[in-house]
């Protein structure tokens, strides 16, 4: 799938198979909040990013309304995806929000500043996806850190 | 004691066409004593009685009574034949003694020489019993319907609440409706006082109060003989014979009469089972005639209290721009909860009200919320307590909406849903604090007025943007204020709802400033303008209001 | 931030532009010279040409919420009454333009609504239907009687014509406009009336303007001006007489009621007092139009190198 935001024209691709995949962790950990990061390359101008897979974490912590992300590894994996033929960089991050609204929470958009704030990331726009999850329906929104604040994407 | 009595023996006696008649004496604790009091070509001899706490007042009385009981047929004399005087305060018992004998000289003057005419109505005085020791109290509004003397039937009424009054027993009961001539007129009471259990009783409407020596309600069954229609005296009998069987204490008899050529009052009377006051009289003649009368016995008079919207709002009520709009009220914490209280208790009649959220106890300090109803949807518990305040609000809540605007958006037949769902109301007040839910409001360009009400962390300001252009003008004011992300938010666990650090005090004093300005705005029937009110850190506590 | 108010002004009216839409511009212009085409066929000799009275002609407009206004001056044996003119005029537009645009009756002339086009334009023209005076007479003094159409019926209205000479308003308020400094003090205060959505008609704005121009020394920064026609307004506008440059009988101060005057010389006040006190006030009152940046500067998500992410919690 491809989401855009028309006030920034920014886009992400995304594959329906990967995003599936990606519902299907969430649920295994539901009602308890999951998540992991996203990985991928910018295409040249850098206005479109695409996604082509992600990292689950080796250590985290959760409860139904809180989800911490562990680094254990990260840095190894990371490397691994870095130096295949076509490298992968860190592009952003994924959670679920079980039975509630993908939006970002204040704790969401404090995650996203001091991602960026971090010396060892290089991005300054990550990506943020949100899975609002219920026993039904997955409603996945994306947003992208920018301004101080989240832009959320629409479906093209 | 002796030194009272002699200050108040050498004051009397030293005011002007003043004298005294019967010595003052001191019986227990109080000073008791007769004068003659000339003003113009009338002498009048009052008793006096001079209680203890006297010069001060006590539960809001004058602690001096003046009594003549021969005066009782002119205004503002009470049933004891005492004078209805209210004088300013004064600290000292001889100051106090003047001003308080002006004031009788000031009421001979006007009420027994002159006999002006108030311009207000003064309801008669009516003697109260408690029945089986309990007091009542029936609440009444007004009713869409010309009554006319010899009226009479059936009322229904609604038992409101059981209370003490100075340790004597008080039911409060709410009249419902009237049945006259085949037609129900009902109280205009809202939904849910409408729906109380009804009693019925009876009622019956004369041409004025009955009352001797002008304003005092008579005493006695006797004294209605020839007043009440002879129907309503045989329905009486006929009910007290149709209830025989039954178990009941008292029916209620209301008695109404007109104040004014578009006002009414009723009085309220309480019959005893077993004590109905009727008698069948033989009269002798050619033929003996049967007919039902009036015994002597007490009426046992009942308390009522006009509660028409016009009563019950008499002593402040908001613009009517607000109290007649239709008002929806999205978000009801802190801010939301506040304005919905203020507008109800400002005479609001229709408000709705929309929160996805439930009231937790972390709430309490700072809404218009109550412990002891725990956790609950928070529009489910002020839609109650909206309706304990006033009997006049009709209100309705929605638990979806603003999770339907944001899901729903980008589905053409949503926006317009949502659009006729706020034009359906004349005011929407947005208190969510949610800047995303303000920016889609703001979009559907609504003909609705949309007033946005939201505090800044600390409550250092209350911001108010309205629409048009309500968003933009809320992004501005934030920009100027330097609070595009906020910091120092109280989480409380769990980090979802992180919100504002503010007390109770802090908050209303800012949401009852901005109501009062917006009523003044509508008042003066100007536009809504946005504005936002910046409190001062300094230690006179100061609001400053900055208007767009 | 302090906002320089003047330089601000100038992005105002530079993002403002009416040639930063074009393509929307030259829409309006082919779909004008079609109505004009359609009306000459329809009435033949009965009309005299069409041309153009609003703000485009005038100079003056800002690109958003714009339209044409676009006057059809009639011979006086054309009809014999105003409301037969107009009536006619409407029946033609709404027969020819049904399921393309929305037609509607409004107080002097007929707007055309086009429904948005495949880039979602919309373009709206008002046909405004005038007679000459006596027959003939329209090539010498360029007098039209319009009809005034009223929903509640010309009681409720009062007059239902307005005599009145629209080339003499078009020129006058255009020779006017090409005081390079009038014009943009004018389309600022269409900006300010466009973006929050104020009652005051364009046509009252353009004569206030002037008026204050020719009553006041205007003169310093683009603030300063603007500072100087804002007082005027808000000390004059309840008691100013502004005549029709059409018709000196026609006191055009009477279409603003009492109640919009004080409500403008309210927002003049508020406007003067909150940009004095606060440079950065004056972006809410005339906003960029934020179709049109200044900078066309592209956004990009930026950086792109190896990142490892510390740990991190989400809610």
């Amino acid at each position: 799938m491809i989401l855009i935001n028309r006030e920034l024209d920014l886009t992400i691709n995304i594959d329906d198979a990967l995003m599936s995949s990606i519902e299907t962790v969430g649920r295994e950990h539901y009602p308890k909040e999951f998540g992991g990061i996203l990985i991928g390359y910018y295409m040249e101008g850098q206005q479109q990013v695409i996604i082509t897979g992600t990292l689950l974490p080796d250590d985290y912590r959760s409860s139904p309304s809180s989800f911490e992300r562990g680094d254990k590894g990260l840095k190894e994996r990371l490397k691994a995806v870095y130096e295949e033929e076509k490298p992968k960089i860190y592009v952003g991050e994924w959670h679920t929000h079980p039975n509630a609204a993908p939006i970002p929470s204040y704790t969401d958009l404090n995650a996203l500043k001091e991602i960026v704030a971090s010396d060892a990331v290089s991005i300054d726009h990550p990506i943020m996806l949100i899975l609002g999850l219920d026993r039904k329906k997955c409603k996945p929104a994306f947003y992208v850190y920018m301004n101080k604040r989240t832009y959320s994407y629409e479906n093209i | 004691m002796k030194e009272r009595l002699q200050q108040i023996v050498s004051v009397v006696g030293s005011i002007e066409n003043v004298t005294i008649i019967e010595p003052f004496t001191i019986d227990n604790t109080t000073v008791k004593g007769s004068l003659e009091v000339t003003v113009g070509d009338r002498k009048e001899n009052f008793t006096v009685f001079i209680e203890r706490p006297y010069p001060a007042q006590f539960h809001n009385m004058e602690t001096i009574r003046f009594l003549n009981k021969d005066l009782i047929i002119y205004d503002h004399v009470n049933a004891d034949g005492s004078i209805c005087i209210h004088t300013s305060h004064h600290p000292s018992l001889m100051e106090k003694l003047h001003i308080d004998i002006a004031s009788l000289k000031a009421w001979m003057q006007k009420y027994l020489i002159d006999q002006s005419a108030d311009s207000h109505y003064e309801h008669v005085i009516t003697p109260m019993v408690a029945v089986s020791g309990i007091r009542q109290v029936m609440l009444f509004t007004d009713l869409n319907h010309v009554f006319k003397p010899g009226d009479h039937g059936t009322i229904n009424y609604s038992l409101l609440a059981e209370g003490k009054v100075k340790g004597i027993r008080t039911a409060t009961y709410i009249l419902q409706s009237i049945k006259v001539k085949g037609e129900d007129v009902e109280c205009k009471w809202n939904k849910g006082y409408k729906a109380l259990h009804p009693h019925q009783g009876m009622f019956v409407f004369l041409e004025g109060p009955p009352v001797k020596n002008k304003r005092f309600m008579v005493e006695d069954w006797d004294d209605l003989n020839g007043v009440l229609p002879q129907d309503f005296v045989d329905l009486l009998a006929a009910t007290e014979r149709s209830l025989r069987q039954q178990n009941y204490l008292k029916i209620s008899v209301l008695l109404g009469y007109p104040i004014s050529d578009n006002e009414i009052h009723w009085q309220l009377i309480n019959v005893e089972k077993g004590n109905f006051p009727v008698f069948v009289d033989k009269i002798a003649g050619a033929r003996t005639i049967h007919i039902t009368r009036l015994k002597k016995q007490q009426i046992l008079w009942g308390d009522t209290k006009n509660c028409s919207y016009e009563y019950f709002f008499g002593r402040g009520l908001l613009d009517s721009k607000l109290t007649d709009s239709k008002i929806l009220i999205i978000g009801i914490g802190a801010i939301g909860s506040m304005v919905a209280q203020t507008l109800c208790r400002g005479g609001c009649k229709k408000i709705d009200l929309v929160d996805y959220d439930a009231k937790e106890p972390g709430n309490v300090c700072r809404s218009e919320y109550q412990f002891s109803t725990g956790v609950n949807d928070k529009v489910d518990e002020l839609r109650v307590q909206l309706n304990d305040i006033s009997p006049f609000i009709e209100t309705a809540g929605n638990v979806m909406i603003t999770d339907g605007v944001k899901f729903l958006w980008e589905d053409l037949d949503g926006q317009k849903f949502f659009r006729e769902y706020f034009n359906g109301y004349d005011l929407v007040i947005d208190c969510t604090a949610d800047n995303d839910l303000a920016h889609l409001i703001d979009r559907l360009e609504l003909d609705a007025n949309v007033v946005n009400l939201s505090i800044t962390n600390h409550a250092q300001e209350l911001i108010c943007a309205v629409n048009p252009n309500l968003y933009m003008s809320l992004v501005h004011v934030l920009k100027l204020l330097n609070k595009e992300v906020e910091e120092d938010l109280y989480n409380p666990t769990g980090c979802w709802n992180p919100t504002f650090r503010a007390g109770y005090n802090d908050i209303s004093v800012l949401v009852q400033y901005a109501i009062k300005q917006i009523n003044l705005t509508l008042m003066s029937a100007k536009p809504l303008r946005s504005f936002y009110l910046s409190a001062s850190e300094g230690n006179d506590f100061q609001i400053k209001s900055i208007t767009f | 931030m302090a906002t320089d108010r003047s330089k601000h002004l100038n992005d105002v009216l530079t993002t403002h532009k009416i040639s930063k839409e074009q393509a929307l511009l030259d829409k309006h212009k082919s779909k004008r010279d079609d109505i004009v085409t359609a009306l000459n066929e329809e009435y033949g000799t009965d009309i005299y040409s069409p041309f153009n009275s609003g703000s485009y002609a005038k100079n003056t407009a800002v690109n958003k919420k714009f339209d044409f206004d676009l006057m059809a001056p009639f011979k006086r044996n054309a009809f014999s009454t105003l409301k037969e003119m107009y009536e006619s005029v409407y029946d033609f537009l709404n027969e020819k333009y049904q399921g393309t645009a929305y037609v509607r009756r409004q107080k002097v002339s007929i707007g055309i609504e086009f429904y948005a086009d495949g880039d979602g334009h919309v373009i709206k023209i008002d046909v405004v239907p005038g007679r000459e005076l006596n027959k003939d007479q329209y090539p010498e003094d360029r007098k039209l009687n319009l009809y005034v159409y009223s929903q509640f019926g010309k009681i409720a209205e009062g007059s239902d014509y307005i005599r009145t000479n629209v080339s003499a308003q078009v020129s006058n308020i255009r020779d006017n406009a090409n005081r390079n400094d009038l014009r943009k003090i004018i389309r600022l205060l269409k900006v300010w009336k466009i973006h929050n959505n104020k009652v005051p008609k364009s046509f009252f704005i353009e004569l206030i303007v002037i008026k204050a121009f020719d009553k006041k020394n205007v003169s310093g920064s683009l603030w300063d001006m603007l500072k100087i026609v804002l007082e005027y307004i808000r000390d004059n506008v309840k008691t100013v007489s502004l005549s029709d440059p059409g018709n000196t009988g026609n006191e055009v101060a009477d279409s603003l009621s009492d109640w919009d005057k004080t409500v403008m010389s309210d927002d003049m006040a508020n406007i003067v007092k909150r940009v004095d006190e606060n440079s950065d006030n004056i972006k809410l009152y005339f906003p960029l139009n934020d179709k049109f940046p200044l900078n066309d500067q592209k956004n990009s998500y930026g950086g792109g190198g190896f990142s490892v992410p510390p740990v991190t919690r989400f809610g």
